[in-house]
């Protein structure tokens, strides 16, 4: 019995030596998995919708026709489309401003180790790791124009109630405050670890040097943050430009296309209208901006920012 | 003079590391504290800078007290122990940032930050970021941005201890000279004793929050006024013997003789050689004694491991001290021939 056992465990070590070993050798086979994730879920997706902005394809019809570049004709030609352009734009642009200088104002304010700081510290990062939708929820409650308490607040201050999500006017500023609120314990955080990586000698140094706090901040704090900066830029524009979910839980785009963006307009063209050509057009756009403004942001930063 | 009167130093955790701490230092000289890790000579240079607060007593520079000033109006200058450079900026912006709090305008910012360069012999490094020099051009950038504001004391945190054996040398000699040129009060802190014999005017050897002895290299070394100081200071310390009334004797690892010199008077001690290091012209041993004390030898003459031998140092070369380690007369009973 034993010795049968041993022929069985000899011959498969024998199998996994000659047949399976040299296929796990093979350096291809192991990046293979992460290839093929890759290439499904990345280039595949790109490629098809970079293909089908030039085609215009009806799935119930069975129409798949190339047209050239009709669909970035009707995307440019449509005031819908040109508008929500502008909105990413501005959320984009007002986010990072907003933003960034508040994380920073924050972390410098919190950047010491005390028990109540680091609560703090950990109380604001909550919100990033609260579902989009226990967000949504919780702001269109604050945000109600009837019963929210924003509007209580505000008239503590004598201000007339806002409509916030629910009128052209203050839509999208109202998206922007829910975002920026999210990503604050984020930003946070990193701009704190920013700060830590600072050697304290430097700030002696620079007390010795008869440096005021107000020209500390602006000329160690700040320059010695640059990569951060560099880092949370990239990152916001990017996770701005991509924005959907917020927009499909909160306003769906309303009202009258107001707070609609790039992403959420994609969704929209694509699959509510079923206008594949256009929404992947669209798509195009938002890959060629996104990618341009990551690139031009490293380049133009990389001359400035100090890296140890 | 720079005095510090009675200063008690608490740290927040509670911690009391310095009590009735009391140092003058003389005008235009280079003094020297040293000490083992922990000691306190790091603080006491960073409370002169105004680095740390005083818990108690007073700091005063040039008759003025400067126990709650801030560092930048104290008239000092200090260099860091990792130089403590502001990476994000070039050499010449390094020593301008602080030229320019101090009220100068641009151009003559400009003149000193070139006249300082060049005394550090750095003139073609002006525009260069600290990242891309050297350890020793880095200290020497530190240098120069501690020269340009004139101050009337420089005070200087193991500048030395993070550069190699021999730039460290080379960095010695330049910081004397720099001394001899500049002419003002120099307090520099090592754990290093010979970088304290070899520099200083003045010596402060110190041992938890305390001053053990204060003086001249040559005092310091020929007449140290307790135990700690013969130990710690000379290469290598004071061999201690203890006795059995609690006194202790020593001596110096270079004044000992295997072999009984003429009219011999003085202690004898007998052990054997446990450790022998040949240099050439002369032999290190460590020499395990009865007693069961190891002590370091310099001799001329040479012997093997395992060798037993007689030590025979003269009276003249002993120094004795009390149960409590301070220094005593040499008494007349010393250990003989066995």
């Amino acid at each position: 019995m034993a010795e049968k056992l041993n022929a069985v465990r000899a011959r498969l070590r024998d199998f996994f030596m000659k047949r399976i070993n040299p296929i796990f050798q093979c350096p291809y086979v192991l990046i293979a998995p992460a290839v093929i994730l890759c290439i499904t879920f990345s280039v595949i997706p790109t490629i098809m919708s970079i293909r089908n902005s030039f085609f215009r394809t009806d799935y119930v019809m069975g129409v798949d026709k190339f047209v050239g570049l009709s669909n970035y004709d009707s995307i440019f030609s449509d005031p819908n489309f040109l508008q929500v352009f502008g909105n990413t734009l501005i959320f984009t642009a007002v986010t990072v401003l907003f933003a960034l200088p508040l994380a920073v104002l924050v972390a410098v304010f919190l950047n010491k180790n005390t028990a109540i700081h680091n609560f703090t510290q950990s109380v604001i990062f909550t919100p990033y790791i609260i579902s989009w939708v226990s967000i949504a929820a919780l702001w269109m409650f604050l945000m109600d124009p009837q019963f929210g308490i924003l509007n209580l607040v505000l008239g503590y201050f004598g201000i007339e109630p806002l409509m916030w999500m629910l009128s052209e006017k203050t839509a999208l500023a109202s998206i922007i405050i829910v975002s920026i609120w999210k990503s604050l314990g984020y930003n946070v955080m990193i701009v704190t670890s920013g700060l830590q990586s600072i050697p304290n000698e430097i700030y002696e140094a620079a007390r010795l040097d008869k440096s005021n706090k107000v020209r500390t901040f602006f000329k160690i704090t700040v320059p010695m943050l640059s990569p951060t900066f560099v880092f949370l830029v990239t990152t916001t524009i990017i996770s701005t430009f991509s924005t959907y979910d917020l927009i499909k839980l909160m306003t769906q785009g309303g009202p009258r296309n107001s707070s609609n963006l790039m992403v959420y307009w994609i969704y929209q063209t694509g699959y509510l209208e079923f206008n594949v050509g256009k929404a992947m057009a669209g798509g195009v756009i938002l890959l060629l901006f996104i990618g341009v403004i990551s690139i031009a942001n490293f380049t133009m930063m990389n001359k400035r920012v100090h890296y140890k | 003079m720079i005095s510090l009167q009675n200063i008690k130093k608490t740290y927040p955790n509670g911690l009391t590391v310095m009590d009735g701490f009391s140092l003058d230092i003389e005008d235009g000289s280079f003094t020297v504290l040293v000490g083992p890790s922990g000691c306190g000579k790091t603080t006491t240079l960073r409370m002169i800078a105004g680095l740390e607060d005083v818990t108690e007593g007073r700091i005063i520079i040039d008759g003025e007290d400067v126990t709650n000033k801030d560092p930048g109006d104290r008239g000092i200058a200090m260099v860091f122990q990792n130089y403590a450079l502001y990476p994000h900026m070039t050499v010449a912006k390094n020593i301008s940032f602080g030229l320019k709090n101090f009220g100068y305008s641009k151009e003559e910012c400009k003149e000193i930050t070139a006249n300082v360069l060049e005394l550090v012999g750095l003139t073609d490094y002006a525009n260069v970021k600290p990242g891309n020099l050297s350890g020793g051009q880095r200290q020497r950038v530190a240098l120069a941005r501690a020269i340009s504001k004139k101050p009337k004391v420089f005070l200087m945190d193991e500048p030395l201890s993070n550069l190699d054996a021999k730039l460290r040398v080379n960095m010695r000699s330049e910081l004397i000279r720099m001394h001899q040129k500049l002419q003002s009060t120099f307090i520099y802190i090592t754990h290093d004793q010979i970088e304290a014999m070899t520099m200083g005017d003045y010596i402060a050897v110190m041992n938890e929050g305390k001053i053990m002895q204060y003086g001249t290299p040559e005092e310091i070394y020929s007449d140290p006024q307790n135990v700690f100081t013969a130990k710690f200071i000379g290469d290598p310390g004071m061999n201690i013997v203890k006795m059995p009334d609690g006194s202790s004797l020593g001596f110096r690892s270079s004044k000992t003789h295997f072999s009984k010199p003429d009219d011999f008077d003085g202690a004898v001690l007998s052990g054997e050689i446990s450790t022998r290091e040949r240099l050439g012209d002369i032999n290190h041993y460590t020499i395990m004694a009865d007693s069961g004390e190891e002590f370091a030898v310099r001799n001329e003459e040479f012997f093997d491991f395992g060798h037993r031998v007689n030590l025979y140092i003269k009276r003249g070369d002993l120094y004795a001290f009390g149960p409590d380690g301070a220094r005593c007369e040499v008494g007349k009973d010393l250990p003989g021939e066995v």
